[in-house]
């Protein structure tokens, strides 16, 4: 490469780097004040580069445009937060977080049922025309991009470190309980952060979206550029995310220039990954002091939680019959809606005793899913494996590589387990992508029907038992985990992870052990997904899948195994119901329609589940009725 | 149940040292605890009890010195392998699981003794039912035992602090140990309480032979309760014996101000 | 919450499985079943298909239908996945009783379809760019779309004629990415023209600086920029302007349309289209419609006020066109789903809006000869060369 194209690599490197630090500052400010993984980062900066557009395509003049498009995203950030997070009183950091997926959702979804998914052109504030410095080419609008940065870094400098509200963020942020003592309000610091992440969001994306385009596909990659950002250049310092932004630009456009563009996420998402585990602070974060994590501050007095009794056996084994009878009351469709939801209930089932009972937000689940999608793929395909065969051996896989990775992410505490299985997801998504074992982007086509010995699963509806049967099987064995010690062990290390330890609790072992059965499960679900369709390719597994099972798991009630299905029954046919319902309306704002549901639906049903006034949403068992079947404790002795 | 004796004392922690960069909050502290004994350590704030308890506990690892446990070194294992071993602990600001009744919580005390498995939970085989039969055995007798039978099937965390501290203890015991640490347990209670739990103390080493080491600042329910005192002043082992001598050591004197 | 609520709950959401309104065909109508993406990153195409596919009804209803019946078509959304596309499938043939299908829109979702379309015994015409999508030949399944075999030779030709020596590909990493570079790659080799630069990006890169860079540093004399989605190739040729790479742009069919036209702005000068046959820009020039391509043309240009945008929209219009053909060989109206399938499956020399079709029954997807067409983009429109 010659020394021009050196240099204009590293600049673009910088101009990149620039955006991915306004989404990772946005995204550290959050995180630092309130401890929540806000995932509409990147969309918050895609809606500041739409609502630029669309007011510039409305005629008014850059100047207003911009910072009107700001101030609207400081808005959203402000609005959602008095809104959403503060009602949700009694939340887990995991459901915050969940929150912040459905804020993404819904913003996506706002997007394009206003304005459609088509990108807009966004005039650029002085001309396109490129300057050459030094034989490189520079776009005005990229000077723009760095040279706002800057002023926004030199903006939180003097914010956090001269003014009292920063001060008192960051003090906040070190301890929240002690800040509180000394007067300082929590919900008006988390009104303030996510009201500014809302505005770095928007202006950043008002300043980039010239440079590229408004389009609202933009808005999931950024903010996971983002957030990887911040993790690698660690989140404890105002430099932190700066510097990671830069570090993952750099990385992206030399791996790009040197190896080649299609390896490049793997290369970003495992460079976030190294970092998770040998220095989990960032490159410029400080360590945590040894000892801190025993500071548990007490415990809330939040006790939802379902066991059941004999008749809700009974009442659930009854469900299971009810769904046999889809493929015979309803047709075609009905059955092909109802495979789809089994097969996503499968993967639910696991992330209730995961994420649910261990609180861990698994978002990686598809990479576990391939496993099982490509094993039998492969196995039957190329080497006329038995689909069971495949399948099992497809399990087996997962569950090593679960127990492998839960071994290293479980020592880390926090959104370590999100962002790790994240990152081993989109480094699965690539490899699968790249490498010809797995067929390519074109995938395996040709994989025979499921069978079992002789018998061949041929038509919808043994399709659809099939998937019934393999549905209740993993749900049946969730509940019995939920029931067993297990279960007890995993609400037990919620509550008080170093009481648990002091009980003889491995808890990285039973964590992983948890994870390994999530994994199966995903693995099985992926399984029967290519057998029905018949071939086997990256697409349905990627981070939009992991959105739908958060969202299922969601409005199934978050620990309930039976919420599982119903759940995934709504995310599967919803969006043909909401088609249904309106008619002869335009596509794209069906579509657009079908998002904003789903992310009301998850915002609120969070507040619903957290703030009290809904119990449980879902199967009802009290605690007291739960525990009648403790046996008589008043023995003779 | 029979106490087990033998020479050899049940505990040793031998020249322990923890520093925190510059600061050495443990200096050079060494004692023993006789199986079946009762050990009470104390000292004003800042002496440094607390760390030590954290270090037999293995939740924090010390920068020298060693602990043996029934002739094993423990030094630097982990919480859990430790609870394995034979050691469980109370926590000084009580940690009972908010998610569990009183009645779960006792019976996590026995995850120190049967392992928590998932193959075993799922395939249902007659040992995982075995064991959870075991451990309900286990809780059901200490509930029973502490008083708590009234209270079992509600929320933990809803018991007034009294009881809570006892539900703490029967978790401890749940998990058959051999030593049982408690950090604080008179902390917060009234005099009733305090009595009550002293009491109790006695009846439970009594029953299960197991020893006990306790961290008190209330130093009359100290006195009255345990077979010997360890005294530590700025991470440092001023006097050690029977309470009725270490009451009248000078040195105890001088530092606790007529303790 | 009482358990009745739950159960409540738990019974709606098993009543969403109910039925879609249906498009309420009456029993008499042939309907046309299409599944594309209308909404998602490959929109554009997904709509362009739909119009198409509407302004071809419109046109076989003039031409006096299907042995006497009248045609009609029903759109389904697949919202570019897998999933949804499948939906559709069994919705259009089990609800709307789609005689015949086309879609979807890319090649993996297309295979996705088809066991759907052959268990439902319903042709289905594929819309997509890939060959493996019909080869090896499946009974149901159809060749619809000049797809990259049509597409890429005739850039290669074009180079050649020109006298281009060096030509530079840039493809994403997609299933259509991979497959247009097979055939340029195959291409190149058979030609003997040289492949100095082939690079690649990811499907939703935002940034193609490294690989602008790399082909400017291998100085070709064409660079081909067949894109999957119209962001990715006017971020493309505007940075290729911007770097200063001013050989002329050939692009793909995907770039063919008023989107690119926008997006790419000033970057648009030395845009070249070469395909097997375009209607593209095509406005009704005679009184009398003569062709098929011209009926079209003009049926499109009345329903939409605009002429045929770009080269995906005759996509199911041919499919239809076909059909036709294939139900005048019956003689009768198509009942038996067999029988439509086996005269498709022996249409000869049809007359299609993107080239001749002949099927037999051990080739579903012939390569359409007809010639090459090359457009520039100028003054405002897409121009003859």
């Amino acid at each position: 490469m010659g020394f021009n194209s050196l240099a204009q690599t590293i600049f673009s490197g910088l101009s990149n780097g620039a955006l991915y630090a306004f989404v990772a500052l946005g995204f550290s400010l959050v995180n630092r004040s309130t401890g929540i993984i806000n995932f509409a980062q990147g969309d918050l900066t895609m809606l500041g580069g739409m609502l630029t557009a669309v007011l510039a395509q409305a005629g008014v003049p850059l100047w207003i445009a911009v910072p009107v498009a700001a101030l609207a995203c400081t808005l959203v950030g402000a609005v959602f937060y008095q809104f959403a997070i503060r009602p949700a009183r009694r939340a887990t950091m995991t459901q915050l977080t969940i929150m912040t997926i459905g804020l993404s959702i819904l913003i996506r979804g706002g997007v394009v049922t206003e304005w459609g998914s088509d990108p807009l052109s966004v005039p650029a504030f002085s001309g396109d025309s490129p300057l050459h410095v030094l034989g490189i080419s520079i776009l005005p609008q990229e000077v723009w991009l760095i040279g706002a940065l800057l002023a926004m870094l030199l903006a939180s400098a003097w914010f956090f470190q001269r003014t009292m509200l920063g001060l008192a963020l960051r003090a906040s942020a070190a301890n929240p309980i002690g800040a509180s003592y000394m007067g300082i309000d929590p919900a008006a610091l988390g009104l303030v952060a996510f009201a500014l992440a809302g505005f770095l969001g928007g202006l950043g994306g008002a300043i980039w979206s010239p440079i590229y385009f408004a389009q609202v596909d933009v808005g999931l990659g950024l903010g996971l550029k983002g957030f990887t950002a911040a993790v690698i250049g660690g989140m404890s310092t105002v430099w932190g995310p700066i510097a990671g932004g830069l570090a993952l630009a750099m990385l992206e456009a030399f791996t790009g220039g040197f190896i080649s563009s299609s390896w490049q996420d793997a290369v970003l998402y495992g460079a976030m990954l190294v970092m998770l585990l040998l220095r989990p602070q960032g490159l410029l974060g400080k360590a945590k002091p040894a000892g801190a994590a025993d500071q548990e501050p007490s415990t809330s007095t939040r006790v939802r939680r379902v066991s059941l009794s004999g008749n809700e056996m009974g009442l659930l084994g009854g469900g299971v019959a009810m769904v046999a009878l889809v493929p015979l009351l309803f047709g075609d469709v009905g059955v092909g809606n109802g495979i789809f939801a089994l097969i996503m209930t499968i993967v639910v089932v696991g992330l209730v005793l995961i994420t649910g009972y261990g609180g861990q937000l698994a978002l990686g689940q598809g990479a576990f899913m391939m496993i099982g999608a490509y094993s039998s793929g492969c196995l039957t395909v190329r080497f006329g494996w038995p689909p069971l065969a495949a399948m099992a051996l497809g399990m087996l896989l997962s569950v090593l590589a679960a127990l492998a990775l839960g071994r290293v992410i479980f020592r880390l505490h926090g959104y370590y387990l999100s962002m790790s299985s994240l990152a081993v997801l989109m480094i699965c998504l690539t490899a699968a992508r790249e490498w010809e074992f797995t067929g390519g982007a074109n995938g395996i086509p040709g994989i025979p029907p499921f069978s079992v010995g002789g018998l061949v699963v041929a038509s919808d509806a043994a399709f659809y038992w099939l998937a019934l049967a393999c549905a209740a099987l993993a749900g049946f064995g969730a509940l019995s985990l939920a029931r067993s010690r297990v279960g007890r062990a995993l609400l037990a290390v919620r509550s008080s992870e170093s009481a648990a330890r002091a009980c003889g609790v491995d808890v990285v072992w039973l964590k992983s052990q948890v994870f390994a059965f999530s994994a199966a499960a995903a693995s099985l679900a992926g399984s029967l997904y290519v057998h029905y369709l018949g071939i086997a390719n990256p697409h349905p597994f990627g981070v939009d899948a992991s959105i739908q099972q958060i969202t299922a798991l969601t409005v199934g009630g978050y620990m309930l195994l039976s919420g599982a299905y119903v759940g995934s029954v709504v995310v599967v046919a919803l969006p043909a119901a909401i088609t249904w319902l309106a008619g002869a309306a335009e596509t794209q704002s069906v579509a657009g329609l079908q998002n904003v549901c789903f992310g009301a639906l998850l915002i609120a049903l969070i507040i619903a589940q957290t703030s009290g006034k809904w119990r449980n949403v879902g199967l009802p068992v009290s605690l007291r009725r739960s525990l009648r079947r403790v046996p008589v404790w008043r023995r003779a002795s | 149940m029979t106490v087990a004796t033998t020479n050899d004392p049940l505990l040793s922690v031998a020249n322990l040292e923890v520093r925190f960069g510059g600061l050495r909050a443990v200096a050079d502290v060494s004692f023993d605890v006789a199986a079946g004994e009762m050990v009470g350590l104390v000292g004003p704030n800042g002496a440094g009890k607390t760390t030590t308890f954290n270090v037999v506990s293995g939740v924090l690892s010390p920068t020298g010195g060693r602990i043996t446990f029934r002739g094993r070194d423990i030094t630097g294992l982990s919480p859990d392998q430790v609870a394995r071993a034979g050691v469980t602990r109370t926590f000084q600001n009580v940690r009972l699981f908010s998610e569990l009744s009183v009645f779960e919580n006792v019976m996590m005390g026995s995850c120190a003794t049967e392992p928590t498995s998932v193959l075993a939970a799922l395939a249902r085989i007659g040992q995982h039912r075995r064991a959870e039969a075991r451990s309900r055995d286990i809780a059901l007798h200490w509930i029973d035992r502490l008083g708590l039978a009234a209270y079992a099937s509600m929320p933990a965390v809803t018991l007034p602090l009294g009881l809570q501290r006892v539900a703490e203890v029967a978790r401890a015991l749940a998990g058959q140990p051999r030593l049982v640490l408690l950090d604080e347990p008179a902390a917060g209670l009234n005099p009733t309480e305090k009595a009550r739990l002293s009491s109790l103390l006695r009846d439970v080493v009594r029953d299960s032979g197991c020893a006990l080491l306790l961290v008190e600042h209330d130093m009359p329910l100290v006195m009255g309760l345990v077979d010997r005192v360890i005294v530590l002043h700025f991470g440092r082992q001023i006097a050690s014996g029977p309470p009725a001598e270490v009451a009248n050591d000078p040195d105890v004197i001088s530092t606790y101000l007529g303790a | 919450m009482t358990r009745s609520a739950f159960t409540a709950a738990a019974i709606l959401a098993l009543s969403l499985f109910s039925p879609a309104k249906a498009a309420d065909p009456e029993p008499t109508k042939f309907v046309f079943g299409l599944v594309v993406p209308l909404t998602g990153p490959s929109s554009e195409n997904g709509k362009s298909y739909a119009l198409g596919a509407a302004a071809g009804v419109a046109m076989l209803n003039e031409m006096g239908g299907l042995a006497g019946e009248k045609v009609q078509l029903v759109v389904c959304d697949s919202q570019n996945q897998e999933q949804q596309a499948v939906l559709c499938t069994k919705r259009l043939t089990a609800q709307d009783h789609a005689r015949v299908l086309i879609g979807a829109g890319s090649t993996p979702q297309t295979i996705a379809i088809s066991p759907t379309a052959e268990a439902a015994r319903v042709p289905l015409f594929a819309m997509c760019g890939g060959e493996s999508a019909y080869t090896p030949v499946k009974p149901w399944i159809f060749k619809g779309l000049a797809g990259n075999p049509d597409q890429v030779p005739p850039a290669w030709v074009l180079a050649k004629q020109r006298g281009w020596k060096r030509v530079a590909i840039i493809h994403d990493n997609s299933a259509y990415g991979r497959d247009i570079e097979k055939f340029m790659l195959r291409e190149a080799a058979e030609s003997g023209v040289e492949l100095v630069a082939n690079e690649v990006y990811g499907a939703s890169d935002i940034d193609m600086t490294a690989q602008v860079l790399r082909i400017r540093d291998a100085n070709p004399d064409v660079v081909m920029n067949y894109a999957l989605t119209v962001p990715a190739g006017a971020a493309i040729a505007k940075k290729l302007l911007q770097m200063d790479v001013h050989a002329p742009n050939i692009v793909g069919i995907n770039l063919q349309n008023a989107a690119f036209v926008r997006l790419a702005g000033g970057a648009l000068a030395n845009t070249i289209f070469v395909g097997p046959r375009t209607l593209l820009g095509q406005t009704q020039t005679q009184a009398k419609p003569l062709t098929e391509a011209e009926q079209f043309a003009a049926t499109y240009e009345k329903l939409n006020n605009q002429p045929v945008p770009d080269s995906l929209t005759p996509g199911p219009a041919d499919a239809m066109l076909i059909t036709r053909a294939a139900v005048a060989k019956l003689g009768k109206p198509a009942d038996d789903p067999e029988a439509l399938r086996a005269a498709l499956e022996s249409v000869s020399g049809v007359a299609g809006l993107q080239g001749t079709w002949t099927f037999t029954a051990t080739d579903h997807g012939p390569v359409l000869g007809a010639g090459i067409t090359t457009m520039v983009y100028k003054d405002g429109g897409w121009r003859g060369l």
